[in-house]
């Protein structure tokens, strides 16, 4: 087939005249070519027939052409006789000369042909004749173009004249689909009818990927986008999520979303081709229509990678609702960044948001209640009571006790019952053995204590539509969503608002509001500072407090009351429940987000685009714990119910932990796009604007000694407060601004659409790094280019539809918020001692401090093929990051130990790969269509220049961001272990060591860097997902694996040097310990018994080599399975739309068992599992 | 021209926003660029290793002090404190993991205050506020960063020896405030030195010439600098420069800690925890300057790992109270040092300082070195007067030394030495007396092992801390 290309734009009147709103209508067809994309064959035959029954006829093309024919009875009358005489003439062809006149419509998909009635022309006055003829680019009249009325089934096909004529309201929408075409419409208004016959141009398209993407900034024709750029279509994603985040998880190649916490409300941290930066953020750059999204409440990158503080403050996306989203656009490499400059170096994410379509008002209320499984004790491998009191018994028998008696009256197990014999609180040796037995059989399930099946509701509401001038969009949506901890309660409300006018023929207005409010109540989270408080154990989470606690002693004393107890670390009496009932964390936040944009065409071939968008936010995170708990026992210095010591800093009442943050951020940008250059075979396109951001955080911390909760919350300090609780701030002010003003340009030049050439630049401005004009402003810059193979002459009959090569490089940039080149003083207290007034040097003057810089380079490849029956693209990038800050220690002769300098570099190499297969396609309604999209991403990690020295210590740590911890030829958060040896006839760990020797004993072992045995990273270098999705008559099903491997975990560290204080449960491996000599021939499990500080043997058998399990995984993300109502039960409810939804997610998960129950992804934070969860969900359309 | 005339409109909105540079001046929170004078003192109040929480520590040189003749180790708890064996049992290096944070860091936090110092004497100039308050800060800066290098000289170089300073290693001399990652070679004691006297020589006038009357005992004040002039003196064996700035603090101040008017029975049954006040207490008036905090808590009072050695006990006579004051019996650990009771577990309390009475011990040593024993007599007499029980004996004036008892300038050394070492004792100066009498031979003993430290061992020079020797690869060793 002669391809020829769209090269003049001979009906630009109507095309321009409203580009923004034909961008949208494209974006929103794009989507539906997507679901519904035609195919037909048009075989060529040979045939003579004269006077013969239709019926005959359909049978015997049937078998020349392998096609078959579909159609209703009432519409076609199969008796009628015809002639046809045809040799070698495409069926298209015949068919039109049969059906001419007949009233009977076709259409040829794939293998079938679909015939339809067509009305008659109505009697009705408002009824209107349009004529036409559809053209392509090249004024070639095209035949067999299906012409519909939107909404309708009636339709007529374009002659070989490509001439068509359809009997339409005055309103309607005529739709005009050819395969191999853009959809085309156009509204049958008084300017048509004026203007009959019509002429319509179709212009071709070589895919059906999405015609044109939104970079947040501006729309790129996707044939002429020249970067590495996915994107998501939200209608796609079956699953329903209730934040924007998880819903990428296994859509996207390359972008890598890891849960860190099963916690209900839990922050993924997504990644976006690997980490490039030690010290900086990695997190990919959020933008929702063009305006990039700060998090409410600032926070450090150590802080963003660390779960249990975002989990609770929340993030940016904290108030989306992604009911509202339409589309979610990745921009990977350096071109499709480089507009986003500085910030941009971990990848963008550009949002979308829905909007109005003009129309009758289109409600739409979806409503899903899910239950989500606690853990359970089934799921870990922990001892239970008479395993664990057989430790205790060992203990016991080998003569080890603990010497702390008074702490022991009120401890549990064993040694709590001895302690009380000894005591002669029970009186005989039998009363002793009795409470022993007692506690043998208890089995106390903390898991059924504290966690819960939970129930979650998510609701959403919207309504759109809108006039010629003016369409709207509003929502609203609610989650209320339990912790499967009984503790932990999340809601969201939001709202949103669209609105879009056309003022004029060129000015268009998009007003968006949005607003939401999050609560979120949790079990306290203790910020007693460090020293004021060394005598309480913190606040454990649930999950925490169940997998360490032993299940030898209740809850519950037998009178009912709290079992409070000590464990051998406690210097005060605890229980779980009293410290959770008596304590609480609630965060509450409000955001609005106004924006105005606007775009204006100026002339013909030149519009100015405007956004002002003005956000607020604020935060109040409260924390308390009343004077009957632990923590305050621990500062009050006495139980609760005890006279205090006289001295104690809090006699009375609690303490109140209070966190305000209120954000404000204004953004306002203009930019200007201009066709120099549009002929048939040129296009040159240039877009160039400049923008400013302020973000500015003010809030305070604040600590209320004293806090009487049930006395109307009164912060009641008492006079003693000074010496201790002195040198803690009661109050501490934050007002931080940060501002920012880029410039930005993009040419763009077109080669006949084939060549694509392409360059980006950005400078960025910073106060972060004000003082030094020398490096103030930072260029980032891109290059690219895009070659069409498809539309080369040799592509000419190829299986290939779409093929096209891409090639970027470019530079990013990223700023580090941590470091300034100048001096900087911050004032702090006075001091407790002098009481003298004090200036310290934040940080050092650092002239030289400079953006650290990424070089990325990316060549991918489109292709879709078959018809677009399989169609992906590959993208193999490199990215070189260079100038990286890192805290290099320098000679302490400076004043200080440590200096940010741009030293490091880092390289991430990397492949993607998506594909999506039709493996059954099946136009019909109610046929069985099977399609499956595959994400595949590698990522390669390596450090290639670093100055730092790291500490072994630093080293073995298993946590995932540990970037003090790098070397050379490593990867960034690599795991190291020590290398076992064996167990000796001592029970000890014994260790290789790099000059083949073999550690001796078991006190003050040390390593060098070179005794570590490197494993491997602890980030997955190897992600993806794998989604299936079938469609049967009403029936649509979903599944989607995600997986991840390549990576390496460290088990829990079971060992301790110490005896184990009797309430703290083991690993059941404990049992396979050393006990005796001759057991190191069985096991490589060190003893348990006690030893003492310089001990450290057991610490470094935590950290070896057979401690460390890969994290492989393959998981069954999410199963989903919809029922579309029928027409007749739509007709009856009277719905244009709805069905119901059974959705499981995390349903089943393939890791190393050796991960003991916890979940791959969640592992490294040892925190809760991702629970397996169910949904049930109505969605209906009016 | 329609079409112009929006161009126009655009181009100037855009341009007000090409406008901004100014607007990205810094404006972080709760910082600021220093500007005025008041910025500069408040940031040399942070150059001054002194603590500044209640419960936070500013490591300084602890362990020579577990390095003495005047310590000893009777019980040991190697679980609970393993750390002061190490400088104890005379180890080549005084650093060990077991220490606080694992390292030295007295190196640290007076390149620290050098630092500041010369932050403030680099910009004070060209803040805005009085001349007379900016010259003093200079001083004031100048006398800290004298301080400062007064202090590493004598940790990681030799004594001060006129005749080879030229040559000894010192330590890097560093004089402005940039920070680069760079390696530092260091430069001869007699640089050092001669940095050190420049920087009093300038600093002091300026400090009394526009004397601020600071009251602040964390702060040098013009008695404590000349102090610090008169100490630097003594240990560069300068004797009339000794005399000369002692005097001059004595003539601004002579008063001395007054423990006469107790009797021997109230101080050996009475003074317990809780009883007493601080020996470096700020209301004192004694008490010149206060620095650093109480690393001694973890090595003193909670495991009890030091005690008084016999030879250091052996020395006090008859009606010392300080004997009781500074020690007492805490069963098997022995008798352990107590000097900043009555809470000797208070973190962060500065336990470092300058008082009057070394001014008379600097004086009364020169005085004896320049073979003036009256006048020395004179000196440790007039100090004893107030150490000594005025009720112990008849005699009133029992406690003192006579030009016959002390006919030799020999005897009168060693008694003025023998003062020296009881009074100030436990405020760190046995270490670098130690060094600049001639680095005599130590002896320790522990669990039945006994280390030596011979006469003039190279270990009477600390080792450079290995974190700066591991990150400046220029920097020369201590030979060991």
């Amino acid at each position: 087939m002669k391809q020829t290309y769209f090269g003049s734009k001979p009906n630009r009147a109507q095309i321009s005249t409203n580009k923004l709103k034909l961008t949208i209508l494209m974006l929103f067809f794009s989507v539906i070519s997507t679901k519904a994309s035609p195919h037909f064959q048009d075989p060529k035959i040979t045939l003579d027939f004269q006077e013969i029954e239709l019926e005959l006829f359909f049978e015997q093309v049937q078998d020349i052409s392998g096609m078959r024919f579909l159609y209703n009875l009432k519409d076609v009358d199969i008796k009628r006789k015809i002639s046809v005489t045809a040799f070698e003439k495409p069926l298209s062809k015949i068919l039109n000369e049969v059906f001419e006149n007949s009233g009977v419509g076709f259409e040829i998909k794939e293998k079938q042909i679909i015939l339809f009635s067509i009305l008659p022309p109505s009697v009705k006055m408002e009824y209107q004749e349009i004529t036409g003829r559809v053209v392509d680019s090249n004024e070639v009249p095209l035949m067999g173009v299906t012409v519909w009325i939107k909404g309708t089934q009636k339709g007529v096909v374009t002659d070989s004249s490509g001439n068509f004529s359809i009997n339409v309201n005055v309103g309607e929408v005529l739709v005009f689909s050819y395969l191999g075409y853009k959809t085309n419409e156009i509204i049958v208004d008084d300017n048509i009818i004026a203007e009959l016959p019509i002429n319509i141009i179709m212009e071709e398209t070589s895919d059906d990927l999405g015609e044109v993407f939104i970079t947040g900034y501006n729309t790129v024709i996707q044939k002429r986008s020249t970067g590495a750029v996915n994107e998501l279509a939200t209608e796609d994603v079956i699953a329903i999520d209730t934040k924007i985040d998880d819903m990428l998880q296994g859509q996207i190649p390359g972008v890598a979303v890891i849960n860190s916490s099963g916690e209900v409300g839990a922050v993924p941290i997504v990644k976006i081709r690997g980490t490039s930066t030690l010290t900086g953020n990695t997190s990919p750059l959020w933008v929702v229509d063009g305006v990039v999204l700060e998090d409410p409440v600032p926070l450090t990158p150590a802080e963003l990678n660390t779960p249990d503080v975002v989990n609770r403050i929340g993030n940016a996306l904290s108030g989306i609702n992604p009911q509202d989203i339409e589309t979610i656009t990745v921009l990977k490499d350096a071109s499709a960044t480089a507009i986003y400059g500085v910030r941009a170096a971990g990848g963008v994410i550009v949002l979308t948001t829905k909007r109005g379509e003009e129309g009758e008002p289109v409600v739409n209320f979806n409503i899903a209640t899910s239950i989500a499984r606690p853990p359970s004790y089934d799921d870990f491998n922990l001892m239970n009571s008479k395993e664990r009191i057989d430790v205790e018994q060992y203990y016991f028998d080998s003569g080890f006790m603990y010497y702390n008696s008074d702490a022991n009256v009120h401890s549990v197990g064993l040694a709590g019952a001895y302690a009380r014999y000894k005591d002669r609180s029970l009186p005989t040796w039998e009363d002793f053995e009795a409470e022993v037995r007692n506690a043998q059989e208890y089995n106390t399930d903390w898991f059924d204590i504290l966690f819960r099946d939970a129930l979650s509701t998510n609701a959403n509401f919207n309504v759109s539509g809108g006039g010629k001038t003016m369409t709207y969009y509003a929502s609203l949506g609610m989650v209320d969503q339990e912790g499967t901890d009984k503790f932990t309660n999340n809601k969201r409300y939001t709202g949103s608002l669209k609105l879009n006018t056309q003022l004029g023929k060129s000015l268009n207005l998009e007003f968006y509001l949005s607003t939401y409010r999050s609560e979120r109540e949790s079990y306290a989270f203790s910020r007693v500072p460090p020293g004021i408080s060394n005598f309480t154990r913190g606040t454990p989470k649930p999950f925490d407090y169940a997998i360490n606690t032993s299940r030898t002693f209740p809850l519950y004393n037998s009178d009912g009351s709290y079992n409070m107890y000590r464990g051998h670390s406690d210097f005060y009496k605890f229980n779980i429940l009293n410290e959770y009932n008596n304590s609480n964390q609630t965060t509450a936040t409000n955001g609005t987000s106004t924006r105005l944009s606007a775009d204006w065409e100026i002339l013909h071939n030149l519009k100015a685009f405007g956004v002002l968008n003005y956000t607020s936010s604020g935060q109040l995170d409260e924390s308390y714990y009343k004077d009957n708990t632990n923590q305050v026992a621990g500062i009050r210095r006495s139980e609760f119910g005890e006279p205090a010591p006289e001295d104690s800093n809090l006699p009375n009442g609690g303490v109140l932990f209070s966190n305000f943050n209120l954000q404000e951020y204004a953004m306002a940008r203009m930019a200007l796009e201009y066709d120099l250059l549009e002929t048939e075979n040129h296009s040159f396109e240039l877009y160039a604007g400049g923008e400013y951001r302020v973000n500015n955080y003010r809030g305070d911390n604040s600590i209320g000694w004293g806090y009487l909760h049930d006395r109307g919350r009164i912060v009641s300090p008492h006079e003693n407060i000074g010496e201790e609780l002195a040198g803690t701030p009661y109050l501490v002010l934050r007002d931080y601004t940060n501002k920012s003003a880029s410039y930005f340009g993009v040419a763009t030049y077109s080669l006949m659409d084939k060549y694509i050439f392409n360059l980006n630049v950005r400078y960025d401005g910073s106060n972060l790094f004000g003082s030094n004009p020398e490096y103030r402003w930072e260029p980032a810059w891109s290059v690219s280019g895009r070659w069409n193979l498809i539309d080369e002459n040799f592509m000419e009959g190829s299986v290939f539809n779409n093929l096209a090569l891409r090639g970027s490089y470019g530079l990013q940039g990223s700023t580090n918020t941590q470091s300034t080149p100048q001096i900087v003083a911050s004032f702090l207290n006075p001091t407790y001692w002098s009481e003298l007034n004090l200036l310290q040097i934040a940080s050092p003057a650092n002239p030289d401090l400079r953006w650290e810089k990424t070089y990325s380079t990316n060549i991918g490849l489109d292709f879709a093929l078959l018809s677009n029956r399989i169609q992906g693209a590959i993208d193999v990038y490199s990215r070189k990051s260079e100038d990286l800050i890192t805290n290099t220690r320098i000679s302490e002769v400076n004043g200080f130990s440590s200096l940010p300098i741009n030293f490091a570099d880092v390289t991430n190499k990397g492949v993607e790969f998506g594909l999506t297969t039709r493996n059954i396609y099946n136009s019909s309604k109610g046929g069985l269509n099977w399609s499956t999209t595959v994400n595949f991403a590698y990522n390669k990690n390596e450090v290639t220049k670093v100055n730092l020295d790291p500490i072994v210590a630093r080293m073995l740590s298993g946590f995932p961001y540990k970037p003090d911890a790098a070397l050379v030829g490593k990867p960034l958060n690599a795991l190291y272990s020590v290398d076992f040896s064996h167990i000796d006839e001592n029970g000890t760990a014994r260790f290789n060591l790099a000059n083949g020797e073999i550690t001796e004993g078991t006190r003050d072992l040390q390593f060098n860097i070179d005794d570590l045995v490197y494993n491997g990273p602890i980030e997955a270098p190897y992600q993806g997902g794998i989604s299936n999705l079938f469609e049967y008559d009403n029936f649509k099903l979903s599944a989607l694996f995600t997986y991840g491997f390549g990576n390496f975990y460290r088990r829990g560290e079971i060992l301790e040097s110490w005896m184990y204080s009797p309430d703290q449960n083991l690993s059941k491996e404990l049992i396979n310990a050393w006990r005796e000599p001759g057991d190191e021939e069985f096991t490589n499990i060190p003893h348990i018994k006690n030893e003492t500080g310089g001990n450290n043997h057991k610490s470094y058998w935590n950290q070896s080599d057979i401690r460390v399990v890969k994290g492989d995984y393959l998981r069954l993300s999410n199963v989903s399975l919809q029922y579309h109502f029928t027409d007749s039960t739509l007709k009856f409810l009277k719905l244009s739309r709805g069905f119901v939804q059974l959705e499981g997610n995390n349903l089943l998960l393939f890791a190393d068992d050796r991960l003991d129950g916890y979940d791959p992804e969640t592992f490294p934070y040892r925190s809760l599992p991702l629970p397996t969860s169910y949904m049930l969900s109505l969605n209906v359309t009016f | 021209m329609k079409a112009l005339n929006k161009i126009l409109i655009l181009f100037c909105l855009l341009s007000t926003i090409s406008s901004c540079d100014d607007a990205l001046e810094e404006e972080p929170q709760n910082k600021l660029k220093p500007q005025t004078v008041q910025d500069y003192d408040e940031l040399l109040n942070y150059g001054y290793p002194t603590t500044r929480d209640y419960g936070t520590q500013v490591p300084l040189d602890y362990y020579v002090e577990m390095m003495t003749d005047d310590m000893d180790i009777r019980y040991f708890n190697q679980d609970a404190l393993e750390y002061p064996i190490h400088p104890f049992s005379f180890e080549t290096t005084h650093e060990h993991s077991s220490m606080i944070n694992g390292y030295d860091q007295a190196w640290k936090n007076f390149y620290q205050s050098i630092y500041y110092a010369n932050v403030v004497i680099d910009n004070i100039e060209s803040a805005t506020g009085g001349l007379d308050l900016k010259a003093y800060i200079k001083g004031e800066a100048m006398v800290l960063r004298a301080f400062s290098y007064f202090k590493l000289i004598n940790l990681y170089a030799k004594p001060y020896n006129a005749g080879t300073a030229s040559t000894d290693l010192g330590v890097p001399l560093k004089l402005d405030p940039t920070v680069q990652a760079e390696s530092y070679t260091r430069n001869t004691v007699q640089e050092i030195y001669d940095q050190i006297l420049q920087d009093l020589t300038q600093g002091i006038p300026l400090m009394e010439e526009n004397d601020q009357r600071i009251n602040s005992k964390y702060k040098f004040t013009p008695s404590s600098a000349n102090l610090l002039a008169s100490r630097v003196a003594l240990y560069m064996e300068d004797y009339e420069n000794t005399i000369e700035y002692a005097t001059k603090v004595i003539e601004i101040n002579s008063s001395l800690f007054d423990l006469s008017g107790n009797t021997m029975e109230f101080a050996q049954t009475s003074w317990g925890y809780g009883q007493g006040t601080h020996y470096l207490n700020e209301n004192n008036n004694n008490v010149l300057f206060l620095y650093g905090s109480n690393e001694f808590y973890s090595y003193v009072f909670w495991p009890g790992s030091l005690a008084l050695s016999d030879d250091f006990t052996s020395i006090f006579e008859p009606g010392d109270l300080r004997y009781y004051y500074f020690s007492y019996v805490k069963g098997a650990l022995g008798r352990v040092p107590f000097k900043f009771r009555p809470f000797p577990n208070r973190l962060g309390e500065p336990i470092r300082g300058m008082r009057v009475e070394e001014a008379y011990l600097n004086r009364a040593e020169a005085y004896a070195m320049t073979d003036r024993p009256e006048l020395a007599l004179d000196d440790i007499n007039y100090v004893r007067s107030f150490k000594f029980s005025s009720s112990f004996q008849e005699n009133s004036d029992y406690f003192n030394y006579t030009p016959e008892e002390y006919s030799t300038s020999e005897s009168v050394i060693a008694a003025v030495r023998e003062e020296r070492r009881r009074e100030l004792f436990a405020e760190f100066h046995r270490w670098y007396d130690l060094r600049r009498y001639g680095m005599p031979e130590i002896v320790h003993e522990h669990n039945n092992e006994t280390f030596i430290l011979p006469q003039g061992d190279p270990r009477y020079i600390l080792q450079i801390p290995q974190l700066e020797l591991d990150y400046n690869p220029l920097m020369e060793r201590n030979p060991r």
